[in-house]
This record gives structure tokens, C-alpha cells and sequence, in this order.
């Protein structure tokens, strides 16, 4: 059986195509795991951020600044929204101001206050915290980096909303070329097309061939397209290491993020495949 | 039998190219479609091979009236009419077997079922030693002959010729002839577009002609007899 054989092994313009669709699935891909790991990093980050506070128990909070450390850590422990509570070390209070102070600074003669790390419980709730202490130690100061956070999560938005916008623009400029190029090749066949429709063949079997025949070019340049993926997520990885900065997470994906950056691959596949079997339908419908 | 009645096409809103055709085909017969180059040959042809349907008028094949198919229904009549092209239209990557056998494939038949009459075919035409060659390799004439094997593979109700004879030289033509010639006595009404003079005073005596005019308006005449005596 030759059916197989009907359309010709390479089509003019379709040796391209794979390369074509391996592009733009490698950046439509690249896009979306850009995206993705910007969400998740973003989502991880406020998820920390959100869970931290720091009590900052002022010099003349009392006569004995140690006491009220102590008795401000005794609410603190007890209380139902805390995880953990626990004052900074004299070595780490000069860590946070050396790039002003210098090292070797004479820091333990500065009114300096004491600042305690706060870790809440996952849900747990700051108000009745702040309440308790503001009445209980006068001068106490709970800073919950409200505004802070309130500034890098909308940068944060910002860049998720650029990131999609680009992802979408990359995903229509793949849809464009790869339809064209699917044309053009297609093109090429139109004498073949003609004679095929005029010796009695059906129009949805010459559809059929011509969409097989693309659905191969397409899965081929798809595949090699989440290839190259591949090896740049591997090469970004190695080249993170195991310390990344706080700002570039390390990109672990989970299953679903897979099927998304997967997501150009079908599609790439399903429209080459999709233009093919139209534009050849349409071709003969025009003949009838 | 084919019947054509008050036929006119042309092609959107450009002039009629053929006009007001009317004639018929018995089951069978043997014509000779003639006229000068431009007058519409070859456009009758494509209409008569289903490329094209009449912009007016009626046009009758195989029992149904052509104007009133669905697309869908096209395919089969197609089917039951072989067409040798001018210039062949063989498939370059196809070997000599395959593009004899490409009708039989599209019907989905198997290679198993087809492959020796396809063979035989071949033989008859005088291309049995040459099957597995490409296009490419041949001559004119044994091209010729692979577009005629594969408008008769099927064994077509109406065979469809457009000049084919001229792209080889006169015995070559000759022996063409009589392969088409042949399977219209076999009972394939047959239908050559020719302008080749020397031709058609060899086989008038039993084929009627199709004569376009440069109006695109046609007129049917019988065979001609020989005189007696």
C-alpha cells in the first residue's frame, strides 16, 4: 500500500516549517515558564513575608531593658498567633547596620532598640497581638512591612501582567507564522490537490493525507522546540546553583505547571495540523 | 449517455466561453471534439470531467442531472470518467505502478486486491519493464502511456483524451490511438480533443465530431461514411 506515499516526502517550504514551529514553541514555552515561575516565586515570597513581623522594644521602654525583652517574649510565646518569637543577636544587630555604622562600630554604646523576629502561625492574626502589647509595654512597636509588601506585591502584579501580555503576543505571533508557513507549503501542492479531486478522491481523504502529513511536521517541530526548553531550564538551573538570590528562585515545577509550558506543543501540532486540513478543504470547495 | 442541453459557462462575470451547447453522448460512441486553438476545447473537457459544472443550462451523466449534485456527490461520478491530460499530470514521486494504480488507492482499496491488474495493464500498454521507474525517466510517449493506464485503470464509463498525440511522434501517436480506440470498443464512450488533421481523417469513418466554433457554440456531426464504389 502506498497510500503513505501520496504527498511527497519533503513539500517545498515544509523542511522549514519544523524549525519554524521548534522557534516559536521554544519561546512561547521560555514565556510561559517565565511566567510561571515569576508566580511562583512571587506567591512563595508574599506567603513568607506575610508570616513575618518584628517587635522593636525601645531603650527606655523600661528600667531594665532586658526585663522587658523578656516579659514582651513571654506575651509573645504564649500568644495563640505565634509560631515563634526570638530577639535579634547584638552580632546580627551590627550585620543590619554596618553598611551605615561601619564594622567594629561602637554599637553597644547606641540607645539602640531591641528587635524581636516574630514568625505567626499560618493564619494567624496580628491585631489583637499589637493590642495587647502597645497596652501592656507603652513604646513597643509591632512593623508588619505592610507598606513594603504592599509595594512589591503590586511590582510584583505589574510584572505578572507584562509577563502575560508578552506570553499572549509571543502565542499569536507562533498561531501566525506557523499558519502561514502551513500555507505556503501547501501551495507548492496545489497541482497535486487538483489532480487528486479530479480523478475521484473524496475531499475529506485529501484533506486527511495533507492533515497527517502536517500533524508530523508539527509534532516534530514541537517537540524539538520543548527540547530546547529543556536544555535552557537545565542550563538556567546550573547556572542558579543551589544559593539563588531571594529575587530568582530556582524553577521547580509541579504537574500542572508542566502541561502549561507543554500547552505550545499540542497546540502548535493542532493548528499546523488544523491550517492543513482547512486550507486544503477550502482549496476544494472552491473546485466543486 | 450523455446529454447536454442549452449549456452555457463562463467564469464570474466575464463573457460566456461556450454557449448554448447542446448534444449527446450514446453509451459507446466515439467522438472527435475539434476547433481551433482558444475555441473552448479544453474547457468542454474539464467540464466533461466534472472540474467544472455548466454556469447554465443542463448538463445529464449517468443517469443524474450534474447541475443538481451536492459536492459530496461528485467524487463518484468522477470516478466512472477517466481523463488523459494534456500534459500528463503524472506525480513525479510516484513510481510508474503507483500513479496507474493512484485511483484504485484513493478508493482505499488494497494493493493486494489491484496489483495485477495493475500489472497487466502496464504490460498491455508496453510499460510492464518499466514499473518501478519515476516519471522523470520516461519519454514523452511512455508518459503518455502511464496518463492512459491510469485513466482506464478503473474502468471508466467515459474516457476523456485531450490531444493525445501531440507530444509524440506519428507511429507513437498511432499506437496511442488504438489503446483508446481499443477500450472504446470495450464499451467506454470515448471523447479526444485533437486539432491534428491527419488524425482525424484516419478514424472519421467511425467517430463523430464535436466542432467548436470561436464563439464557443458547438455543432455535432455523425461519422462519415465512405462512399460507395
Amino acid at each position: 500500500m502506498f497510500h503513505s506515499k501520496i504527498l511527497p516526502r519533503q513539500m517545498m517550504g515544509a523542511r522549514l516549517l519544523p524549525l519554524i514551529i521548534a522557534v516559536n514553541v521554544y519561546l512561547a514555552s521560555l514565556a510561559i515558564t517565565g511566567g510561571l515561575a515569576l508566580i511562583a516565586s512571587t506567591g512563595q515570597w508574599s506567603n513568607e513575608i506575610e508570616q513575618l513581623v518584628t517587635v522593636q522594644v525601645p531603650p527606655e521602654a523600661g528600667v531594665s531593658g532586658d526585663a522587658v525583652v523578656k516579659s514582651v517574649l513571654g506575651v509573645l510565646r504564649e500568644h495563640p498567633s505565634v509560631a515563634k518569637a526570638r530577639p535579634l543577636e547584638l552580632s546580627e544587630m551590627e550585620a543590619l547596620l554596618s553598611p551605615w555604622l561601619g564594622r567594629n562600630s561602637a554599637i553597644k554604646e547606641l540607645p539602640l532598640p531591641q528587635l524581636i523576629d516574630v514568625e505567626l502561625r499560618q493564619g494567624g492574626e496580628i491585631d489583637s497581638l499589637r493590642k495587647r502589647l502597645e497596652a501592656e509595654f507603652p513604646g513597643v512597636e509591632i512593623d508588619d512591612h505592610r507598606q513594603w509588601r504592599g509595594q512589591m506585591l503590586a511590582l510584583a502584579n505589574t510584572s505578572r501582567l507584562l509577563c502575560f501580555t508578552i506570553t499572549s503576543m509571543i502565542l499569536l505571533a507562533a498561531v501566525s507564522v506557523i499558519v502561514f508557513a502551513t500555507r505556503a507549503s501547501l501551495e507548492s501542492q496545489g497541482d497535486l490537490v487538483a489532480l487528486l479531486h479530479m480523478i475521484g478522491a473524496h475531499n475529506r481523504f485529501v484533506a486527511g493525507e495533507f492533515q497527517k502529513y502536517f500533524l508530523r511536521l508539527g509534532l516534530m517541530g514541537a517537540v524539538l522546540g520543548l527540547m530546547l526548553l529543556a536544555l535552557s531550564l537545565v542550563a538556567i538551573n546550573i547556572l542558579i546553583g543551589d544559593n539563588p538570590a531571594p529575587w530568582l528562585m530556582r524553577i521547580s515545577f509541579g504537574p500542572v505547571d508542566y502541561a502549561l509550558t507543554a500547552l505550545p506543543l499540542l497546540s502548535a501540532a493542532l493548528i499546523t495540523m488544523l491550517t492543513a486540513r482547512f486550507t486544503v478543504l477550502r482549496t476544494l470547495a472552491a473546485m466543486d | 449517455m450523455i446529454r447536454v442541453k442549452n449549456v452555457g459557462l463562463q467564469y464570474a462575470d466575464g463573457p460566456e466561453i461556450l454557449t448554448d451547447l447542446s448534444f449527446t453522448l450514446p453509451d459507446g460512441s466515439f467522438h472527435f471534439l475539434t476547433g481551433r486553438s482558444g475555441a473552448g476545447k479544453s474547457t468542454l473537457l474539464r467540464m466533461l470531467y466534472l472540474g467544472q459544472r455548466p454556469s447554465r443550462g443542463q448538463m445529464e451523466m449517468f443517469g443524474k442531472d450534474i447541475g443538481q449534485l451536492e459536492p459530496y456527490e461528485l467524487p463518484e461520478l468522477r470516478r466512472k470518467i477517466g481523463v488523459v491530460f494534456q500534459n500528463f499530470r503524472l506525480i513525479s514521486h510516484l513510481s510508474v505502478f503507483e500513479n496507474v494504480a493512484l485511483p484504485l488507492a484513493i478508493e482505499g482499496r488494497n494493493e493486494e486486491d489491484y496489483a495485477r491488474n495493475v500489472v497487466e495493464l502496464l504490460d498491455w500498454v508496453g510499460l510492464g519493464d518499466k514499473m518501478d521507474q519515476f516519471p522523470a525517466l520516461l519519454s514523452g510517449g511512455e508518459q503518455q502511456q502511464v496518463a492512459i493506464a491510469r485513466a482506464v485503470v478503473a474502468s471508466p464509463q467515459l474516457l476523456l483524451a485531450d490531444e493525445p498525440t501531440g507530444s509524440v511522434d506519428a507511429e507513437m501517436g498511432e499506437r496511442l490511438l488504438g489503446l483508446l480506440i481499443e477500450l472504446n470498443r470495450q464499451g467506454a464512450t470515448l471523447v479526444i480533443a485533437t486539432h491534428d488533421t491527419g488524425v482525424l481523417a484516419s478514424h472519421r469513418h467511425h467517430a463523430g465530431e464535436l466542432h467548436l466554433d470561436e464563439g464557443g457554440r458547438l455543432r455535432q456531426f455523425p461519422p462519415v461514411r465512405a462512399k460507395a464504389g
